[in-house]
């Protein structure tokens, strides 16, 4: 008796959570995610510019701050994200895993690399057992370029995965200023500039070294269901970045003007960081294709993914 | 019973999976944890991360036990001590591990002292509360028995004060244990590789940075059936041998 | 009755306690108490026996006066005067009857251990319960227990505090009658408090009657002992003179 009113209990909430996930429109809304950083300085100005909203007329516009990819991707898988930016990795990873979602826009290319404050770090070889090295997570985009320089350099890329610690941008930051176990730092603007100006701090490696060429740093990806119902919405979203781009490269005090407040920084000092060599806000997406080569070989990718299979278009 | 509902449990989940409604990423069939679980302990890297985590586990909860003791000795011994001590219960007590998290990173960095002062400190202060209960209440004829035969204080310890905190101690270490498992797998999850060695909750941090959900799940699994064998198979055991057979506690 | 009355192993001399305030529990009491003898003290509860007692045995310093064993002050416990209460948790439950028996001798270092447990064990007929736990227990095996470890280490004197007051009838008669001919037999001195007439006149060689107030009304050797059963005309006036006295107490 116990068993059966059990069974028919379990049984409800199975049909309850089957009904509630088959209902739930949610129409002409957008919900963007984005992290950390100046990297994504275009989509700060769109937000608070309310860019988007003029061109997509009745629509509802929400952003959200996503601490790490992982929590992009999840938020996707549950419904709650249409938009995601994130490091072309990440994004590779979640593909071959099987989500469904491709790449619509590149956002930039930026100067990312290996700080250290320790005077005898040179090059990677001159890490020991007990130097720690601060990044986003395994999987990130400052992961896989540390593999990809560990393996040219080491000949062995997973040679830093035990002495990972995993800190967003900002708490790596503070724990490598503080001098101690955290050793290195592998981070990106405006974080790197602000590390190098520290009296000893120097860049071990950059991102351009470990890949041998440049990249994209972060790319904006879509959910194939949301693209399939609204290509006008995606599109509109393309054109916006594109202009904020294009204001962003023609009008950098202006632009440097609203991104001070936002990334409560010095006006000064944050439109130094804005046309920083290497910092390059731009749609083109390069470097993918290497990306795939080494993650593949590296097993961080199962599957063989073709790079004509992952944008969307 | 466990097991039934065990079984019911993976029937609706399959169910749940079957009907097509969630994307596998979030549904993996029951058939990819199993498969992920019988990799991950083929390459014997989960076994190594849960050595890891017990191994962490263990030696705070003998550290925090000798602690404890020493703690509750030495407040029977001073009224001062005894107040100091009943105040950072009370300051302690109540701090869930974690959340000291960041002023022990602050202190220590995040090398492994750090994970093992946030397991101490969920070890200790319920430890020393329990011991502090045990500790007062020694019956008063114990130390009528204890003066007739001269005993001293080793005497004492070994012969009478150890054996009757037994119940006290098993029940403090099974609190402990709740609490610092927990805190560990927290901690593992924000700092990542301490030490070299990951420990259960970073299996499952990697898993989820790699997307691999059948993993997550295997990593959980695991956690369940630790929990399951050490506190009801191992704690349960040694109270049957003991305390239970001795008729201290039904 | 076996011992000779002339030497006194336990003297009390103008003893007074009095716990916490003003009220008065033990004042300038004085006692003898024989050698080889079945002494007991009887009275009303609340009367200060048993606080009498464990100045007796040093647990309890006195306020005032000296308590003296064989003409030699002491202040503090020692092994010949083991006193024994009657709560049942005087045993160790994480011992075994032998290991709760054998534990004195143990820390006192006697070389002949395990002989003795055994013998002590047939004593108190616990020789099948060697290896059962205090709580595998009745509760007259438990007292049984109790005595024999008490008596392991031979001590001088035994000191009885109510020792079977909450067992049932049954269990109090075979008890009274093995503490009886353990005494009988062994030559030991047994202070026994107690606020039950027939058990002090059943049992003891002397008895010391002490009123509501803690002070004694009357001291006499008792001609009864060991007449377990045999009731007599005797017996009961003597009870009836023993109960007027410990019911109509002397007003201060």
């Amino acid at each position: 008796m116990k068993y059966r009113t059990a069974a028919a209990f379990l049984l409800l909430i199975l049909i309850t959570s089957l009904l509630s996930c088959a209902s739930e429109e949610k129409d002409k809304k957008i919900i963007i995610a984005e992290q950390y950083g100046l990297a994504y300085a275009p989509l700060q100005i769109m937000r608070v510019e309310k860019s988007l909203e003029k061109k997509l007329h009745g629509w509802t516009v929400e952003w959200k701050k996503l601490a790490n990819t992982a929590a992009i991707r999840e938020a996707m898988l549950s419904d709650n994200l249409d938009i995601g930016f994130m490091g072309l990795p990440p994004f590779l990873i979640g593909y071959d895993r099987g989500m469904e979602w491709k790449m619509f826009t590149g956002l930039c290319r930026a100067p990312i690399g290996l700080v250290t404050w320790k005077e005898n770090i040179r090059k990677l070889s001159d890490f020991t057992e007990n130097d720690r090295i601060a990044l986003p997570q395994p999987g990130s985009i400052q992961h896989i370029l540390l593999t990809m320089a560990s393996e040219k350099e080491i000949g062995n890329p997973s040679f830093f995965d035990n002495r990972i610690v995993t800190m967003s941008h900002p708490d790596g930051m503070n724990a490598l200023l503080s001098r101690k176990d955290i050793t290195a730092h592998f981070t990106s603007p405006p974080f790197i500039m602000k590390e190098l100006k520290q009296p000893g701090f120097r860049l071990v490696v950059s991102g351009e070294e470990a890949m041998g060429g440049n990249f994209t740093f972060i790319g904006g990806t879509v959910k194939n269901s949301f693209a399939e119902k609204h290509p006008d919405a995606v599109a509109a979203l393309y054109s916006v970045i594109k202009d904020t781009i294009h204001f962003i490269s023609t009008k950098p005090e202006e632009a440097s003007d609203i991104l001070s407040e936002i990334y409560r920084m010095d006006r000064e000092e944050l439109e130094n960081y804005l046309t920083w060599d290497g910092m390059v806000f731009t749609q083109d997406i390069s470097g993918m294709d290497r990306f795939i080569l080494f993650m593949k070989n590296n097993s961080y990718l199962k599957n063989d993914i073709r790079e004509e299979d992952i944008y969307y278009r | 019973m466990k097991f039934f509902w065990f079984l019911i449990f993976l029937a609706v989940w399959e169910i749940i999976r079957i009907s097509g409604n969630f994307s596998p990423l979030i549904f993996p069939s029951v058939k990819d944890v199993v498969a992920s679980l019988v990799s991950s302990s083929i390459d014997g890297e989960i076994f190594f991360q849960l050595l890891f985590s017990l191994f962490i586990i263990f030696i705070s909860l003998a550290a925090g036990t000798v602690a404890a003791f020493i703690l509750v000795l030495g407040s029977h011994v001073s009224g001062i001590l005894d107040s100091l001590l009943k105040s950072l219960v009370s300051f302690f007590h109540p701090l869930p591990g974690i959340a000291i998290l960041p002023a022990v990173i602050l202190w220590t960095g995040t090398g492994i002292e750090s994970i093992f002062i946030i397991v101490i400190h969920s070890v200790l202060w319920p430890m020393v509360t329990n011991l502090h209960t045990g500790y007062s209440s020694i019956p008063e004829n114990y130390s009528f028995f204890r003066k007739n035969y001269r005993m001293n204080h080793f005497q004492m310890f070994t012969g009478i004060t150890l054996p009757y905190s037994l119940p006290y101690i098993l029940a403090g270490l099974k609190i402990s244990f709740a609490r610092s498992w927990r805190a560990l797998i927290s901690a593992e999850m924000i700092f990542g590789a301490a030490g070299g060695k990951g420990g259960i909750g970073w299996y499952i941090f990697s898993k989820r940075v790699y997307m691999d959900t059948a993993g997550i799940y295997a990593g959980l699994l695991v956690i369940i059936v630790i929990g399951i064998v050490i506190e009801e198979l191992f704690f349960t055991c040694i109270e049957q041998k003991t305390v239970r057979k001795w008729g201290m506690i039904s | 009755m076996g011992y000779d009355q002339l030497n006194s192993i336990i003297r009390l001399e103008n003893i007074s306690h009095a716990y916490g305030g003003n009220k008065s529990v033990l004042s300038d009491i004085s006692l003898e108490i024989p050698e080889k003898s079945f002494y007991s003290i009887l009275g009303p509860s609340g009367c200060g026996k048993s606080t009498l007692l464990k100045i007796s045995a040093s647990m309890l310093k006195p306020q005032a006066g000296h308590v003296y064993v064989k003409d030699r002050i002491v202040h503090s416990p020692d092994p010949e005067r083991i006193i024994v209460f009657q709560d049942d948790n005087q045993l160790f439950p994480w011992m075994t009857v032998r290991e709760n028996i054998s534990f004195p001798l143990r820390l006192l270092g006697r070389s002949i251990i395990d002989k003795r447990s055994e013998i002590l064990e047939k004593q108190v007929y616990l020789d099948g319960y060697t290896d059962y736990y205090p709580s595998q227990l009745s509760g007259g095996m438990r007292k049984r227990t109790i005595i024999a470890r008490a008596l392991s280490s031979e001590p001088e004197i035994l000191l009885l505090d109510e020792p079977f007051s909450s067992l049932d009838i049954q269990t109090r008669i075979t008890l009274h009658k093995l503490i009886y001919s353990i005494w009988e037999k062994t030559g030991i001195t047994v202070v026994f408090v107690t606020h039950d007439i027939d058990e002090a006149l059943t049992l003891s060689s002397d008895i010391a009657v002490m009123n509501s107030s803690g002070s004694f009304t009357s001291i006499f050797r008792n001609s009864f002992a060991g007449s377990f059963g045999e009731m007599s005309i005797d017996f009961f006036t003597r009870r009836k003179e023993l109960m007027n006295m410990i019911e109509s107490p002397e007003k201060i």
